[in-house]
């Protein structure tokens, strides 16, 4: 099973695409008021309407009861998992991975700094939003490694199936593009509209972006290291590789660009320690009761109050309160009473489960490092598509890494069928093709594919380009007193500041109707 | 548009007293629920069908379906495949407290999404009638399961995976196979929505439990 041509291009459009709307945003001015990072301040609750319930403890769900509450609303959060932050989920020793069929128990060593991040990983700088939350709450953040030019890109296909540092890729790809370009600037092709002392700048330019010889060839670089020692002896660049070779490689040509993203552009941060740290800091600032292990049933509206009732040891619990905000995924919606509006309705069918999928392994020594490997992230084009070494705990004895990371359909199916231990066996079988010896560091595993996950069932929620048209911007609206928020009510699903933009949205909406 | 409005209110109201008919959920059961969905009404985003209205016996030839790998391992099975760590993991006891929950839960009927020529549909209901009913009630010891009741979208897709193989070809159970015979009598996608469109009129009459 090989990464298809199509799959990388949905890659590319997926993590593009959706920068490219959150871009759009920015300029319009979210960027200069969230710079401020000030909080939401919403106007103090009227004794009308003051009973406020929150469905689901997922990130938007739990910001919401957290600005709700401190302008004076009484909030009740109630939750179908036994603990709070949905997608938000770091395992450490002894923590449940609750797979709707599989469950079991996290192995890792009982080390604080054994951990791994199962959804949420990283934070770019423009996510301001989730960055003011952590300031807020006091989340300790640190710099996370995303691109790392000494990580590898695999090609099974190309280069004799042998990895290639993304350095060494970065640098062949610069230097025949600058070698072509200096080409047509001199013949001539390439000139249209400039002078003669604009080429010459050009000229330079092209030379620094490739590092070009003064002949305006292309003839290797010390940017992609040197085959001698470069403190005792002048550094001596290997030969670039065939250019025919190199265009014939998808990861060559496309997945060396990943990191290109706006969202993944460094610095990223991280929270010391892991990302639930976050959901940490919610649930201590939090006074509001959040109800666990209790699954919300159905819904439903009256003329001044929204009536939910949920299950809790054993028994029906019927909650009244005067709004609701619904924080559970959408195609759990169709499986829960409510009498929401038909067209609400049709809206919420429309959102569509995406997959996503993690492996975790536990390695008895950080191999990795003595590569001159320290964080970041190798590219494949084996089903495990994607192995992060960890940023934190650098020369520690052990480490957790990332031993996959797998998007598309097709690709998260063929892990998903496994059971838990085969697809640990294929993800150190695929990981032995980049590093060697790799298997036997193995101490233990977890896997999470997030559209089996208990309650969750899905990530990166999406709709049908027509139906995006038609429904979209009506779940961006109430539906009476019940709002929906989370990342799915973003144009930014499969990140958290999509989340709390979604509860931003909704509260906006809420205080101007309220404060009628 | 009168008539609509009081539909709609009847509805609203059908709804309210289901939501006061609530049964708690078993903790085991809990898992089936969230795909299922709420009381085990079924649920179209997650394509999990109804299972409020199917009797034991059905139930645990699916389940012992689903172990044996005769269901929810051909590749274009994408949703047998969701349901089949469930069934593996289900133990006998587990399996006791989904039909003592089923016995009592009493969901909505479930809303129709096909709407096919019920005339032509009620016609083409004669093949099958022998095995399932004629009020789509099931036989058992035929193993024909019910039909009245159950989801559209899920006969529907049922019909399709046996007619193309997808559901029964691994099968070694022969009555699964008098059903992937029967499938292949149906020509297209046509004569399947009227089929289903007719089989939803019976819902009334046998509906729930
Ligand atoms: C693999 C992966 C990688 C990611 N990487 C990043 C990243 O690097 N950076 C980033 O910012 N974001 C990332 N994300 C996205 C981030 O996890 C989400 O955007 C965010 O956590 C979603 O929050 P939410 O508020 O939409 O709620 P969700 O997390 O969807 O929470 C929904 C909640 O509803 C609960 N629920 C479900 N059913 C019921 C019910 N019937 N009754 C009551 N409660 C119910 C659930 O248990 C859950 O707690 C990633 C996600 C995944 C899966
Ligand atoms: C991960 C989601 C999921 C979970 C959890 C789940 N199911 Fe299913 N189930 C499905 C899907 C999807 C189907 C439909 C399969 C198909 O399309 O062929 C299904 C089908 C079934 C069927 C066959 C119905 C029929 O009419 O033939 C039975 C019986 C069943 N499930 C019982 C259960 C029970 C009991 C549980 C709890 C122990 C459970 N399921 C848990 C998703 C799930
Ligand atoms: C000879 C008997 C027989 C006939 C005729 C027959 N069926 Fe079936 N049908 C079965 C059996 C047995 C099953 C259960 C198969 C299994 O256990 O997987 C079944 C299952 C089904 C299912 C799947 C139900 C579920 O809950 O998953 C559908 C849908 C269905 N039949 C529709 C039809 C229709 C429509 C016709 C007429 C065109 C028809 N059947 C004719 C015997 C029959």
């Amino acid at each position: 099973m090989h990464l298809s041509r199509r799959h990388f291009l949905n890659m590319l459009a997926a993590a593009g695409g959706s920068s490219l709307v959150y871009n759009a945003s920015l300029a319009m001015d979210f960027m200069s008021k969230d710079a401020k990072l000030t909080s939401l301040n919403l106007p103090p609750a009227n004794d009308k309407n003051k009973s406020i319930v929150i469905l689901g403890a997922g990130i938007a769900g739990l910001a919401t009861a957290y600005e709700l509450e401190k302008a004076g609303y009484n909030c009740t959060i109630i939750e179908a998992s036994h603990r709070a932050g949905g997608r938000n989920l770091t395992l450490r020793h002894g923590d449940l991975v609750d797979e709707l069929g599989n469950p079991s128990i996290c192995n890792f060593d009982d080390n604080h700094e054994l951990y791994m991040n199962c959804g949420p990983a990283r934070l770019p700088g423009h996510h301001q939003r989730i960055l003011h939350y952590c300031k807020a709450l006091k989340v300790p953040l640190r710099i996370f490694a995303n691109s790392n030019r000494l990580a590898y890109l695999h090609d099974s296909k190309n280069f004799g199936g042998k990895p290639v540092r993304i350095g060494e890729h970065m640098a062949d790809g610069r230097g025949f593009v600058a070698e072509l370009a200096h080409k047509s600037l001199t013949t001539g092709q390439l000139d249209a509209g400039l002078t003669e002392e604009d080429i010459a700048k050009f000229k330079q330019f092209i030379a620094a972006f490739g590092d070009l010889k003064e002949s305006g060839l292309y003839e290797g670089t010390e940017r992609a290291g040197s085959t001698v020692d470069r403190m005792l002896f002048h550094a001596k660049p290997k030969a670039p590789k065939s250019l025919t070779e190199l265009i014939n490689s998808p990861l060559f040509s496309r997945l060396q660009f990943m990191s290109e993203a706006y969202d993944w552009g460094e610095p990223l941060m991280t929270p010391e320690g892991g990302m639930d740290k976050i959901v940490d800091g919610f649930m201590g600032a939090l006074k509001s009761p959040v109800i666990l292990n209790a699954q919300v049933k159905s819904i439903y509206q009256g003329d001044n109050e929204v009536e939910v009732s949920y299950v809790k040891d054993g028994k029906v619990v019927k909650h009244k309160a005067n709004y609701c905000f619904n924080n559970i995924p959408a195609h759990f919606m169709s499986g829960i009473y409510n009498n929401l509006s038909e067209n609400y309705r049709t809206a919420l069918g429309a959102l569509k489960r995406g997959k996503l999928f993690k492996i975790g392994f536990q390695m008895k020594e950080r191999f990795w490092e003595d590569e001159g490997i320290y964080g970041g992230i190798s590219y494949t084009d084996l089903p495990v598509t994607q192995i992060w070494y960890p940023s934190n705990d650098i020369f520690g004895e052990k480490g957790i890494m990332l031993g996959a990371y797998v998007w598309g359909n097709e690709q998260n199916e063929y892990f998903e069928r496994m059971t838990p231990k085969q697809r640990l066996i294929v993800a150190a079988e695929n990981g032995e093709k980049i590093h060697p010896g790799y298997a036997k560091y193995i101490e233990t595993g977890v896997s999470i594919p997030w559209s089996r996950m208990n309650h969750m069932m899905g990530c990166g929620s999406r709709m049908s380009e027509d139906d995006h048209k038609k429904y979209f911007s009506l779940l961006q609206q109430p539906d009476g007193r019940h709002f929906m928020i989370g990342d799915q009510i973003s144009y930014h699903p499969g990140w958290q500041e999509g989340a709390l933009a979604s509860a931003e949205n909704a509260l906006s909406i809420f205080s101007q109707q309220v404060g009628k | 548009m009168y008539r609509i409005i009081a539909i709609s209110f009847m509805l609203l109201f059908v709804s309210f007293s289901n939501a006061q008919n609530m049964i708690a959920t078993p903790s085991s059961v809990v898992p089936c629920t969230v795909c299922h969905g709420t009381q085990l009404m079924g649920n179209k985003s997650n394509e999990a069908p109804r299972l409020a209205e199917l009797p034991a016996w059905y139930i645990e030839r699916q389940i012992n379906e689903f172990k044996a790998q005769g269901r929810g391992v051909h590749p274009d099975d994408h949703s047998g495949a969701e349901m089949l760590p469930s069934a593996m993991l289900l133990t006998p006891e587990a399996l006791q407290e989904v039909f003592e929950f089923i016995a009592v839960v009493k969901p909505p009927q479930p809303e129709k999404t096909l709407h096919g020529d019920i005339e032509r549909g009620k016609q083409l209901y004669m093949q099958c009638v022998a095995c399932h009913g004629a009020a789509g009630e099931g036989v058992e010891i035929l193993k024909a399961p019910p039909l009245a009741g159950q989801n559209d979208w899920y006969l529907l897709k049922q019909l399709q995976h046996f007619k193309s193989g997808v559901r029964g070809a691994n099968s070694k159970d022969s009555s699964v196979q008098t059903m992937v015979f029967a499938s292949k009598a149906l020509s297209n996608e046509t004569d399947m929505i009227d089929i289903i469109s007719y089989i939803s009129t019976l819902n009334n009459e046998t509906g729930t439990n």
